[in-house]
């Protein structure tokens, strides 16, 4: 509408200069107007719209009026000169426009690519990516409404799994265009007889899958609209081949993640199982065979002996146990309000059995808060830091347990004046299944890796840290922090006494 | 005539060891080793015959011991101690809260086993029988009647929900209370998941009782369970260990 528009005036005014300026410049107008229609209008109108203009020039005002024939030489040339100045200019503009649209279709694509691509990345699921690419295919100006229905090859190498209502004949269709990884369908050169268009998720060497677009408009044949397509469900391809393969990873890691805490608890049975049983059998059958020979006195050791091991056993089983637990993947923790003063209370209780000359003193900063942790696992961490302190120091020096809030957190620190742990197993000893060295030559020492282990978890997963530092005077110290969170209020209306 | 305990346990080992130790102590034992064994020998034992304890471990080939609870708890209020596999507090708590009196967990010693026994033997029936009032030990005197604490022979100020909060833990002495039974019992039934009330007013009732109370002698912390107020000293007459 335009173009005529500018057409019209053109003509008008090339009527409206009749007689006041001479023919040449009288034909201006008109060579304008005929030109800037190739601003609207497609080539070939253009061009015919320029034929329409001079020979309408030719008919109305070039001498003789009212006929096609040129008298004057001059006027020929004048006519020709408008003809090949008009038609140059409309179809080079016409040209121009064209090369803007493709440009800007162009440049939408790589827009609409690169959303796609983005989208992919934050999608969590093969159906998310699914409907990434419908999405995408539905956003494509060339296409009223499309379904998209994807097929992924998962799991099962030979067989598809499409995510979508599909005829057995598109199911064939899906199966043959992801084996061999081409297009096929209307525009593909490829069973140009199918009504829907297929095409791969290609991904690097091979596709993970195929898509099937069934369109409401006008099919989807333009070469440039199939690569647009194309490159498309290539990104989605990819998609998946990345979401595949990063499952595959985590799969290995988990795998290879079991594999070492069963290595860990067969060498913690094999190991530290060992010595406790040997030894109890060794006390148990002295007291069956050589019970008659023996002192009171003896009979008693023996006992205690045995006692003991039973102890180190049934400790050394709970933090197997627990560690294996804590790995469990849908862990739950029964976390509570708890008071530090009553956790160390309850750890005290238990250590002081195994601690007959009191060696563990404990140094409590008053009004400390409440922290919200598992009871059960803390008292147990803490008990492994004690036990370990204990064993690991020389019978005459004190164990210290120092609990402070530290700025935000609530500070738990076991320190020892034993020789500490070599540098050198710093950063290995919360390992699984390490052992500080002293304590293969020691006597009496044994199983403090799994129980480390079992702490640095069980700080892990209350969001606290275990750290160690050795201490300035010679001696180990082992740190656990935990955050402090506000404390709930508690209604104390009753203050009065009762 | 001597107490007589039922001894549900299907490890045949740990069964005898218990059935001599607890025999050597004076008591009937009657062995039993499955849920179906247990239930026959409970329904048979009627009027004077029945049993004055069980003591029931969990993990039974045919079954969860913990039916076998619930079905005790609706014919009788007779003390049940639980042995317990695993150091699971979520089951204890379920357990205690289903009426069991108290419970050990394996591995555990027969000096263990027979104090869980002999507190439970001294709470039966407490709706019968006259509820414990007065708690004595190592210094400390608590008088329920005259509503008074004593300790180390000084009279000791409570508040009123300090002194609830005690009062629960006398009636039981020696026995686990659950967070959830002293919320119930001291604030209400809305309160049972305030466990912070417990943690400060615990902290305040240690303040005042125990001589060091980082390191409680009397009011112990069960973890991830409860409180216990330790065993009094001499046992009231009403709960020796033999029938007159």
């Amino acid at each position: 509408v335009a173009g005529l528009l500018v057409w019209c005036v053109g003509a008008l005014a090339t009527v409206g200069l009749q007689g006041r300026v001479d023919l040449g410049s009288q034909a201006m107008p008109l060579v304008l107007a005929a030109a800037a229609v190739g601003l609207w209008w497609p080539r070939v109108w253009a061009g015919a719209s320029c034929v329409v203009a001079v020979l309408m020039f030719n008919w109305f005002f070039v001498t003789p009026r009212g006929s096609f024939t040129v008298s004057f030489q001059r006027d020929m040339l004048l006519l020709c000169t408008m003809f090949a100045a008009s038609v140059g200019v409309a179809l080079l503009v016409a040209r121009q426009r064209q090369l803007a649209s493709i440009q800007r279709q162009q440049a939408d694509q790589v827009r609409q690519l690169h959303a796609l691509g983005q989208q992919l990345r934050q999608a969590e699921s093969i159906h998310e990516v699914c409907q990434g690419l419908t999405a995408a295919l539905n956003a494509l100006a060339l296409v009223d409404v499309c379904t998209a229905v994807v097929a992924v090859q998962q799991n099962a190498p030979d067989a598809l799994q499409v995510l979508g209502p599909v005829s057995p004949d598109e199911h064939s269709g899906l199966t043959i265009c992801q084996a061999q990884s081409m297009p096929l369908g209307p525009g593909t050169g490829r069973y140009e007889n199918q009504p829907v268009l297929y095409m791969p998720l290609r991904g690097r060497s091979k596709s993970p899958g195929a898509v099937l677009i069934r369109s409401t408009g006008l099919p989807l044949t333009a070469p440039d609209t199939l690569a647009h397509i194309q490159a498309m469900c290539d990104l989605v391809g990819q998609a998946i081949e990345r979401e595949e393969a990063s499952r595959h990873a985590t799969e290995a890691r988990q795998l290879a993640h079991d594999q070492k805490l069963r290595n860990t608890l067969l060498a913690a049975v094999s190991h530290d199982y060992r010595t406790p049983l040997a030894t109890i059998l060794g006390a148990a059958s002295s007291l069956q065979e050589q019970s008659d020979r023996m002192s009171s006195a003896q009979r008693q050791r023996h006992v205690d002996t045995v006692m003991d091991e039973v102890r180190q056993l049934s400790r050394l089983t709970d933090n197997a146990l627990q560690l294996a637990r804590l790995d469990a993947p849908n862990l739950r923790l029964l976390t509570d309000w708890q008071s530090p003063e009553e956790l160390v209370g309850a750890v005290l209780r238990r250590v002081r059995m195994r601690d007959p000359q009191r060696r563990t003193h404990l140094r409590l900063a008053p009004g400390l808060p409440l922290v919200r942790c598992d009871a059960t696992l803390v008292v147990q961490l803490l008990e492994n830091l004690i036990d370990n302190a204990l064993k690991y120091s020389p019978d005459d020096t004190p164990v210290e347990v120092v609990i402070r809030q530290q700025g935000h957190h609530l500070l738990l620190a076991v320190g020892d004046r034993g020789p500490g742990v070599l540098w050198q197993q710093q950063a290995s000893m919360f390992e699984l299944f390490e052992r500080g060295q002293h304590g293969v030559h020691q006597e009496g020492i044994r199983g403090a890796g799994l129980g480390l282990a079992l702490c640095k978890t069980i700080a892990q997963v209350h969001g606290g840290t275990l750290v160690y530092r050795s201490r300035k005077r010679g001696g180990a110290s082992f740190e656990l922090r935990l955050m402090i969170e506000p404390s709930p209020m508690v209604d104390t209306h009753d203050e009065a006494s009762a | 005539m001597s107490l007589k305990i039922l001894l549900v346990e299907d490890d045949r080992d740990l069964r005898y060891t218990l059935r001599d130790a607890l025999s050597v102590e004076g008591y009937d034992v009657r062995p039993a080793a499955s849920l179906a064994d247990a239930s026959a020998q409970l329904s048979l034992a009627t009027g004077s015959q029945r049993f004055d304890l069980l003591v029931l471990d969990l993990g039974l080939p045919d079954g969860d011991g913990s039916a076998l609870l619930a079905h005790v708890r609706r014919q009788s209020m007779v003390p049940v101690v639980v042995i317990s596999a695993q150091h699971d507090e979520g089951q204890k708590i379920r357990l205690l809260d289903a009426g069991a009196d108290d419970y050990v967990t394996k591995p555990f010693s027969v000096g263990e086993l027979l104090a869980r026994i002999r507190v439970a033997l001294r709470h039966r029936g407490t709706a019968l029988s006259p509820a414990v009032t007065r708690y004595e030990r190592e210094g400390v005197h608590i008088d329920l009647t005259q509503r008074t604490v004593h300790v180390r022979g000084s009279a000791v100020h409570l508040t009123p929900t300090e002194y609830q909060l005690l009062a629960r833990l006398v009636r039981t002495a020696g026995q686990v209370v659950t967070h959830r039974q002293l919320l119930a019992d001291v604030w209400g039934a809305e309160f049972v998941d305030h466990t912070h009330y417990l943690r400060l007013y615990m902290a305040q009732l240690r303040a005042k009782i125990e001589v060091e109370p980082a390191e409680p002698c009397f009011l112990l912390t069960e973890t991830g369970v409860g409180y216990r107020l330790v065993e009094a000293d001499t046992p009231p007459a009403d709960a020796v260990h033999m029938r007159s």
